[in-house]
């Protein structure tokens, strides 16, 4: 498999300004997309998984500074690039699904309207060619009748077939990356799967980079290649989805699969002592050693460094060091 | 023996006037509680599990049916209700957000049904109850007593929900999707205090869900719901090796899972399709028919009748009934 | 138990420091603040402050009348001599007096019917109370304040019986607004179900909740009412002379313009000034709950 390198963050630190100081979210985050990967990133809420996703994008609320890090996209990086190049990106290159369909459409205007506008603002292109492009888009995204749809206001189609609309407007043109952070969960069980099928088989068949950042453990299981697992502001463990899943290796990680109840329903999980960190005074070394069973003493000096443990599998635990 | 179910609802409908139309929320349901146990309402949006539970607990009143609870009849508008019912049923509700006032202090909220129902009488005789509540929801009373909403996790919130809903020692609590707000390790930590509690009182309770793997750890029985209609009730073990209704199919093949252990227990044959329908306009028939694989034409005319397939198994479809 | 207190003692504090830190951010609500405060010591202590205090009433001093603004007349001095910035300082306090008897009556008022109105809502109490506020609230206010006024003989007293008359179904109408939304939290609830009392549920759950809005209504009406009294004053239906009313100053001082241009331009800019620092102090207090 060819590994063309599409997204690479190095390093990222992020934090935010407010009334008690600044807040140290990001500490440090590296991640890798390769063309046409499916990746996934899972972690908690507050975990720092949406202010990553942003930063890609610098959609960063105002309050927020980067303090350091860089991220590459197709080798350029993005937290130098200017206006211009920045809307090219974001019009044509990389795109982003959101957690609430309902607020992501404006619901004053037609289904159509918001994607012509989309299209004609980014392709420059004729009001006839907008609509084909439009409508094949939803027919892409299974949309039963998609003229119907492309009449439509938002609040006259259901939650599923909102989000629908928003994939469907995701992956209109050439996109190279798809950034979906929690694009199912406030749908019902049923949708949450037809959606999620529709979007690993459309991501698949266009071969497009896919970031599918959930907290729903087991969808990210089914549905990507690889997986990053987020703590508190740092990836502590990535690799090949099945070996992340069927042997997890940080205390953490493992903890956490722990605690999703199982269909088989035997024991269940004390869930992890403590709560995630307070990021005005986040812990010295390693974020999870307040959490941690197996805390070493190095593990409150310095931030552990990544070990690949099995192929392709790495993690950051001083528990795996030579 | 009559006796042994604390809760029976008869031909339970509520249905809400909109300007839309009638939305047939829940539509003549009925099922029943045994003492002690914990049945499970599971159910998409729009299936009525959550009216059904706001129903029983007096915050609506039904628009027809009945809701025996201790073979008393509680379907009368709350204001009517007997005080010493309020105190015996209680609810945990959904959103951590809006559970808990935000003007408030966590020893006020947790202490308000005390106070309701007269059962201190001095500030510290409050203090000392709200904390050992507290204790019993694992939140250390030293750090919590005096915080407000905002200062406290989702999961703190929820905590404090349960400690005000056990307060008063109900000996039923109806739990409305409390966990489906929070992190997995969070709802770990919640899920572990309410089955303690559930242990320790005794407890009586309604658990109303939209996860099948987190009701499969909780409860001893199982009801399915779709569009305001029961269509299948059975013990938690005999439901996940048989389950027969093709919806309830179909909801447990669209649950993710994380090990092949439980990839075996998912139906196969059966994937998801089309929408949810209208509670306001609901399918002819069977409600199911329209997304379901084995539709036939019995299921666009007639509604299936719950029957009883197996002991304590019930199921309301025509591929079972009219054989 | 003392470690306890000391918690809940920092908690409190936490709350403050984050309230003030949404005030503060903006400078225009300092500045607001600050006007506002300097406004409350200029009416609280207007006698020790206004440089000729006698000035305030009955005092003529023709050899000094309608003098242009000096050092020992900041503001100059009026027809009768008298000194305009003692009489602007203590207009001050007649008009902080007057937005507090108005609002003194009309908050619990409105507040209580408003309460009661929302959580009412489907009954015939909370509709009927409804619409008697729509009645008010329908009628411009000036000219009700004016009708009501010129029915009654014109005294600072009627005055501010009519703005309140005409000023409480704009708070009904917010806690209309409040409770309805609020009666539908989780929290509401939860209170029901357990069989607290409605008084309880309206007053301790769900008044709290207001208290931010009502707060920043108070502040931004203290400009508002002020106005309203000083309309009423100019056209003489308000406080009669000699009372240093601002209204009235304005009205008295403009026979003279444009040549006298200090008798009523200090006040008229004195009720700017005061309508000012309330609209900002009241801004502020809204991010400061809000944010």
């Amino acid at each position: 498999m060819s590994k063309e390198v599409l997204l690479e963050i190095k390093n990222l630190h992020v934090g935010y300004k407010t009334h008690m100081g600044v807040s140290h979210v990001l500490n440090g985050v590296n991640l890798t997309v390769h063309k046409g990967e499916r990746v996934g990133v899972i972690g908690e809420s507050g975990s720092g998984k949406t202010t990553t996703m942003k930063s890609i994008l610098r959609i960063l609320p105002s309050n927020a500074i980067i303090k350091k890090g860089e991220i590459f996209y197709k080798g350029k990086n993005v937290l130098e690039m200017k206006e211009d190049e920045l809307l090219n990106l974001r019009r044509k290159k990389i795109s982003m699904i959101f957690q609430d369909p309902t607020s992501a459409l404006n619901p004053l205007f037609k289904v159509g309207q918001i994607m012509l506008d989309i299209i004609k603002y980014s392709y420059k292109l004729e009001d006839e060619e907008a609509k084909e492009m439009a409508l094949k888009a939803l027919k892409e995204a299974a949309l039963p009748d998609p003229e119907r749809v492309f009449d439509s206001y938002p609040f006259q189609l259901s939650g599923g077939m909102r989000q629908r609309v928003c994939i469907a407007l995701a992956l209109i043109g050439d996109r190279e990356l798809i950034i979906a952070d929690e694009p199912t969960t406030n749908l019902d069980v049923t949708i949450k799967a037809q959606v999620l099928n529709l979007l690993t088989s459309l991501v698949r068949e266009k071969n497009v980079g896919w970031i599918f950042v959930s907290q729903a453990l087991g969808a990210v299981r089914e549905n990507v290649d690889r997986v990053y697992v987020m703590y508190a502001g740092n990836i502590i463990e990535w690799g090949p989805s099945r070996k992340v899943f069927s042997n997890p290796l940080h205390p953490y990680t493992q903890k956490l699969l722990e605690c999703v109840p199982k269909l088989t329903g035997k024991e269940f999980s004390k869930g992890i002592r403590g709560r995630i960190p307070n990021y005005f005074k986040p812990p010295s070394g390693c974020r999870f050693h307040p959490r941690c069973d197996y805390v070493l003493d190095e593990c409150k000096k310095s931030v552990p460094e990544a070990v690949e443990v099995e192929h392709e599998h790495f993690v950051a635990c001083n528990l795996y060091r030579r | 023996m009559e006796d042994e179910y604390i809760l029976k609802i008869q031909n339970l409908k509520k249905y809400f006037e909109t300007p839309y139309g009638t939305v047939k929320a829940v539509d003549n349901i009925s099922l029943k509680v045994r003492k002690g146990t914990t049945m499970g309402l599971v159910g998409e949006s729009g299936s009525g599990k959550s009216t059904t539970g706001h129903v029983v607990v007096g915050l609506f009143p039904p628009t027809s049916g009945k809701i025996l609870f201790k073979d008393r009849d509680i379907s009368m508008p709350l204001e009517k209700r007997p005080k010493d019912l309020k105190r015996d049923i209680q609810m945990v509700f959904q959103d951590p957000a809006s559970s808990l006032n935000p003007k408030k202090i966590v020893r006020d909220i947790v202490g308000l049904p005390l106070k309701v129902h007269k059962m201190v009488e001095t500030r510290e005789e409050l203090e000392e109850k709200v904390a050992k509540l507290l204790e019993m929801v694992e939140l250390p009373p030293e750090d919590f007593m005096y915080r407000r909403p905002a200062d406290l996790g989702g999961g703190e919130k929820q905590a404090v929900s349960i400690a005000r809903a056990i307060a008063t020692n109900p000996s039923f609590v109806i739990f409305d999707e409390p966990t489906s707000a929070l992190d997995v390790s969070i709802q770990a930590k919640i899920i572990n205090s309410i089955l303690n509690i559930q242990r320790e009182f005794k407890l009586s309770s309604l658990f109303i869900t939209h996860d099948l793997s987190l009701m499969r750890n909780i409860s001893s029985e199982v009801t399915i719901m779709y569009l305001g209609k029961v269509c299948e009730i059975a013990p938690t073990d005999v439901f996940f090796q048989k389950p027969l209704h093709p919806y309830t199919q179909m909801l447990l093949s669209s649950v993710p899972v994380l090990t092949e252990e439980e990839e075996k227990l998912k139906p196969k044959g059966i994937t998801s399709q089309g929408e949810i329908g209208s509670p306001i306009n609901p399918p002819s028939g069977c409600r199911f028919h329209p997304r379901c694989p084995y539709a036939k034409d019995i299921c666009r005319k007639k509604e299936p009748k719950l029957v009883e397939v197996e002991p304590g198994h019930f199921v309301a479809c025509h591929l079972y009934s009219e054989r | 138990m003392s470690a306890m207190l000391a918690l809940k003692e920092w908690l409190k504090t936490i709350e403050i420091k984050k309230k003030w830190y949404n005030f503060s951010r903006s400078p225009l609500s300092l500045i607001g603040l600050a006007i506002s405060l300097s406004t409350i010591i200029m009416a609280v202590f207007a006698p020790w402050i206004a440089p000729y205090p006698q000035h305030a009433g009955f005092f003529t001093d023709f050899a000094h009348a309608k003098q242009p603004p000096s050092w020992q007349h900041w503001f100059g001095t009026d027809e009768f001599g008298r000194d305009v910035l003692s009489r602007t300082i203590f207009g001050f306090r007649y008009s902080l007096m007057m937005a507090a008897v108005v609002l003194s009556l009309v908050v619990p008022t409105g507040v209580i019917l408003g309460l009661i109105a929302g959580y009412y809502r489907e009954r015939w109490i909370g509709k009927v109370i409804m619409r008697i506020a729509d009645i008010f609230i329908a009628v411009p206010p000036l000219v009700l304040a004016l009708s009501v006024c010129s029915l009654l003989t014109p005294s600072a007293f009627h005055a501010m019986m009519a703005v309140s008359l005409m000023w409480w179904p704009w708070y009904t109408r917010l806690l209309y607004n409040i409770t309805s939304s609020v009666k539908e939290e989780y929290f509401v609830y939860a209170a029901k179900v357990t069989g607290a009392s409605s008084f309880h549920i309206m007053f301790k759950e769900i008044f709290p909740n207001a208290m931010g809005a009502v707060l920043t209504k108070v502040t931004l009406d203290v400009g508002w009412v002020i106005l309203l009294g000083a309309s009423l004053s100019f056209v003489g239906l308000g406080a009669q002379p000699p009372t240093p009313d601002l209204g009235t100053m304005v009205a008295d001082g403009a026979k003279f313009l444009p040549d006298y241009w200090w008798i009523s331009m200090f006040p008229a800019l004195a009720i700017s000034y005061v309508i000012l620092g309330f609209n900002l102090l009241g801004d502020g207090i809204k991010d400061a709950f809000e944010g």
